[in-house]
Parts: structure tokens; C-alpha cells; sequence
């Protein structure tokens, strides 16, 4: 699988085989973010469907991204949304009211085709912002994202803590997936009961694990000159005319839609 | 007769349609999309407060110790690993901690604060979980809220000196509890119901969501007793670096 960092799953390792990575990084984070709040604040069906597709065809067609690989990370959210949208559509009344309704004991669950089309509405808005938000991240490798981070001045101390955080991230994984697999090895999850203690086991000795590693860190940064700056290499990529076009072509595009379905009453 | 058997096949159904999703109780983040402008505004203001303070206390600790960044760095990688694990569960559904009471009572609730937006913004971006716009709303609820509460809730059951087991459970327990009813509060004041308000819309999210987030909660407070354990057992010196256990030898 390609997502996998020694058995445990990241999407960060699309970015580094997509098409769209010799792309500038501020410009993508930058245009992503503007069509996110553009989507929320049209709030309207066509631009939600036609912001679906766009990133479709921008993840998939242009980036090279695989059919299968982009659906499944597209319903990531399906439980978050299953059950946010079962609380926004039904409600819960003692008495009898609502278009649709069940009884279940002495109360009634209800709704109605206004509500209904209302979270159907809401799912497309929530899987177009989705797959911006995924857009972004398919085709930029985190370090970039941090990097665009910093020249949009945040902080430096907590550029670094990123930085730091990232790289730590995939260390403390190995070491779990380490434990985890001796831990198997030795029937520790045998039963609900051990698992439980077995998890709790190994979650403490990754803190301890990660507070030795943090100071070997430590050294090895010390030997290496750290005087409390952190410095990263990057790659220099630059902004490209014809990128800055299909952006504002397909954000016009979004004005466009909404104006012409101002009237729509859907 | 009747109204039994109805009854029960509800309740069936209800309980088929928990297995056949393919579920994944997260700490339930909010996704991308799901505010409107108004509120992405309104909860990163509120955040915004916290993260000052966290951003202080951090830069304090740096500039008085150096090698305190590798520190908070693994601390944050921790908070990460530790709710992107998979833990063991009855159903067979795939469910995950949050880790923020455990980090709140280690490390301090202001400093989680930060670390926590960072957990959040590389679960957005390694995991797909939680967004870029409801950054703000997920950073109160789940940076914030809950390790605030659950700090409070540690320190005062060690002030009445109540046992240290129960405190930590308690602690990670209600920490929990609360990042969930945050959340559903949240989505109450977005989602408002057209014949109730929010309180009628709240109860309603925390209806729904109680299934898998309280006994989250309760497994939470059990591994987070084990840990601290665990940590006591074997690792006290690293446990007086951070300060959580007072003591000069080390």
C-alpha cells in the first residue's frame, strides 16, 4: 500500500509521487484556503457540486491520484458525518409532529423534507470542502505547509516545534509498531483485558522511549551547532502564470455559479 | 403487543445499522465544512486567548531551558501517537483516545494548548481528521476545553486528597466527557433546531454521539490509569524532568 509508514497509515506519502508537487506551496495553502471560505460563505448546492468536481479533476486527472485511493480518503469523515447528519435531520419530540415521522416508545422521532434537503445540502458542502482540504494536502508535503506557515509569520518557535513534531511523529511510530508486534508475539491481546493493559503498557514506555529520545536529540542537535535556530533546507519553486490563470479562472467560475443560481429555490 | 415489537425492531435496527458502518469513533473532530464563517470566525477568537498564554508559557520555558524544545516536541509527537492508536474495543469498531487529559495532567494545560492546535493541524494533514477552518472550533473543544477541565479536575482531587488512581481516572474521564459535549455544543449553536433552539439541538448531538463517546471516555480514564502507572513504575526520572512527580535526586 502507498500510504503506509511501516504499517501505519499517513497520507502524506501521496504528495511525494503527485503531479502537482513542483508547484509553489504558498500558492497552493493560499488558494486552497480561499476557496474553503468562499464554499462556506456561497453555501449554495451548485458551487458545493462544482467545487467537488473541480478537485476531482485537479487530484485525479491532473495530480495523477488514484480513483479508488481518492474515494476512500474523501470518506474518511463517514462516520463524523453519518452521525452529525442523523442529529441535524431527526429530532425528538413527545408529541406528534413533523412531516415523517416513527414512534419509538412514548416519544417521536421526526422529520421533514425541508430538513432533509437541508442535510443533503450540507453533506455536498462538507465533502466539496473536504476535497479542497484534500486537494491541498494530496499534492504538498507537510514540511512545505510549515514552510508556507512561516512566511506567513507565524511564530517561529512554533515553526520549530512543527518541524520537530513531524520528524518525531514518525520516529515514536516505529517504535510503537515495534512494541505492538513483540507485545503480539506474547499473546498480548489476546482478550479484551489484556489488550487494555498491554495498550496502556505500551503507551507509557512510548513516553518513555520518546522523553530518552528527546534528549539524544537534543545532542546530537548541540553537536551540530544548534543555538536555538533551526534551520531546513528548501526547494525553491516558483510561482507559474498559467497556475495563477486556472486559479482565478475556476474561482471566477464559483461567482459565476452562485450568481446564476441566485434565483434557484432549491 | 405491538408497540413492543416495534420497539424492539428499532432497537434492532438501530443496533445492526452500529455494526454495519464501517466506524471509526474518533474524538470527534469536526470536519471541514460543517461551520458557518460566522462561527469559524467566533471560535478562533475565543481560542485565540489560550494560544497567547500557551505561546508565552512555552517561550518561557524555552528561553529559560534550551533543551526544553526536543521536549515539547516528543511531548506533542506523543499527543499525536498516542490519538492516532488504535485502541482495543468490545464492538470491533476502530476508536481512538484523545490523549489530552493524560497530556493536560504531564505537561500542563497551557502548553497543550499549543501542542494541541499542532496535534491538530498534522491530523488534518497526515490523517485527513478534523479541517483547516474548524481548526479553532476543534482547537477549544479539544486543546482547551478538555485539558483545562481535566488539570482542574486533577488538582482538586489531589487537594482532598482523594486517591491517585481514582483523581487520574476522574481527571481523564471528565476531560473527555467534556471535549465531547463542547463539540456538541458547537455544532448545537451552527445547527440550531427551528422548535427547541440550541439546548433542544444539543441534546440531540449529544444523544447521538453518546454511543460511542461515553464509553470512549470510561476506556480513556482506564488507559490513562495505566499509563500513569506504567510511568510511575518505570520511569520516575523522566517524569521529575517533566515535573510531574516533585523530587530533586534524579
Amino acid at each position: 500500500m502507498a500510504h503506509q509508514h511501516g504499517g501505519y497509515f499517513s497520507i502524506d506519502l501521496y504528495a511525494f509521487k503527485s503531479k502537482l508537487k513542483s508547484i509553489n506551496p504558498e500558492f497552493k495553502l493560499i488558494s486552497a484556503l480561499l476557496t474553503l471560505i468562499l464554499t462556506i460563505i456561497f453555501n449554495n448546492i451548485f458551487v458545493s457540486v462544482y467545487v467537488l468536481f473541480l478537485m476531482f479533476f485537479i487530484s485525479v486527472n491532473i495530480g495523477g491520484m488514484d480513483f479508488k485511493e481518492y474515494i476512500s480518503i474523501l470518506l474518511t469523515p463517514l462516520s463524523f458525518i453519518v452521525l452529525a447528519s442523523i442529529g441535524i435531520a431527526l429530532g425528538i419530540s413527545a408529541e406528534y409532529m413533523g412531516e415523517f415521522h416513527i414512534k419509538v416508545g412514548f416519544f417521536y422521532i421526526y422529520t421533514s423534507k425541508d430538513q432533509l434537503i437541508e442535510t443533503a445540502k450540507l453533506i455536498i458542502k462538507v465533502l466539496a470542502c473536504v476535497s479542497v482540504m484534500q486537494g491541498l494536502i494530496l499534492s504538498t508535503m507537510p514540511y512545505e505547509i510549515i514552510n508556507a506557515l512561516r512566511k506567513l509569520h507565524v511564530p517561529k518557535l512554533i515553526i520549530e516545534l512543527m518541524n520537530l513534531i513531524y520528524r518525531f511523529i514518525f520516529i515514536l511510530i516505529e517504535s510503537y509498531s515495534n512494541m505492538k508486534n513483540s507485545a503480539m508475539s506474547r499473546m498480548g491481546y489476546h482478550n479484551f483485558k489484556t489488550s487494555i493493559s498491554t495498550f496502556g503498557n505500551i503507551a507509557s514506555n512510548i513516553l518513555v522511549v520518546s522523553l530518552k529520545k528527546a534528549n539524544a536529540y537534543y545532542t546530537a542537535m548541540e553537536a551540530r551547532c544548534f543555538d536555538g535556530d533551526l534551520n531546513f533546507l528548501e526547494d525553491k519553486k516558483i510561482l507559474n502564470k498559467n497556475h495563477i490563470l486556472f486559479v482565478f479562472i475556476s474561482i471566477l467560475f464559483m461567482f459565476v455559479i452562485w450568481l446564476f443560481t441566485l434565483g434557484f429555490n432549491i | 403487543m405491538r408497540k413492543q415489537e416495534k420497539i424492539l425492531m428499532t432497537l434492532a435496527i438501530m443496533f445492526a445499522f452500529s455494526f454495519a458502518l464501517p466506524f471509526t469513533a474518533n474524538a470527534m473532530h469536526i470536519m471541514e465544512g460543517y461551520l458557518p464563517v460566522g462561527h469559524v470566525i467566533a471560535w478562533s477568537l475565543i481560542s485565540l486567548p489560550f494560544l497567547i498564554a500557551g505561546y508565552m508559557s512555552i517561550k518561557k520555558t524555552v528561553a529559560k531551558d534550551r533543551k526544553a524544545i526536543t521536549l515539547l516536541a516528543m511531548s506533542g509527537a506523543f499527543v499525536f501517537v498516542l490519538s492516532s492508536l488504535k485502541i482495543p474495543s468490545v464492538t470491533g469498531s476502530c476508536s481512538h483516545m484523545t490523549g489530552t487529559g493524560l497530556a493536560a495532567i504531564l505537561f500542563r494545560p497551557s502548553a497543550v494548548s499549543i501542542l494541541g492546535i499542532i496535534v491538530l493541524i498534522f491530523q488534518a494533514l497526515l490523517l485527513a481528521h478534523g479541517g483547516f477552518t474548524t481548526l479553532g472550533a476543534n482547537t477549544f473543544s479539544m486543546a482547551i476545553a478538555g485539558p483545562f477541565v481535566s488539570f482542574i479536575v486533577y488538582k482538586i482531587c489531589k487537594k482532598t486528597k482523594v486517591n491517585d488512581n481514582v483523581s487520574i481516572f476522574l481527571a481523564a474521564f471528565i476531560g473527555d466527557l467534556l471535549t465531547y459535549v463542547v463539540t456538541a455544543f458547537q455544532l448545537a449553536f451552527a445547527y440550531p433546531m427551528k422548535d427547541g433552539g440550541v439546548m433542544a439541538s444539543a441534546g440531540k448531538f449529544l444523544l447521538v454521539f453518546a454511543p460511542t463517546q461515553v464509553p470512549l471516555a470510561i476506556i480513556e480514564g482506564m488507559l490513562t490509569v495505566i499509563i500513569v502507572i506504567g510511568l510511575k513504575t518505570y520511569a520516575q526520572p523522566e517524569l521529575k524532568e517533566i515535573g510531574f512527580i516533585e523530587g530533586g535526586n534524579n
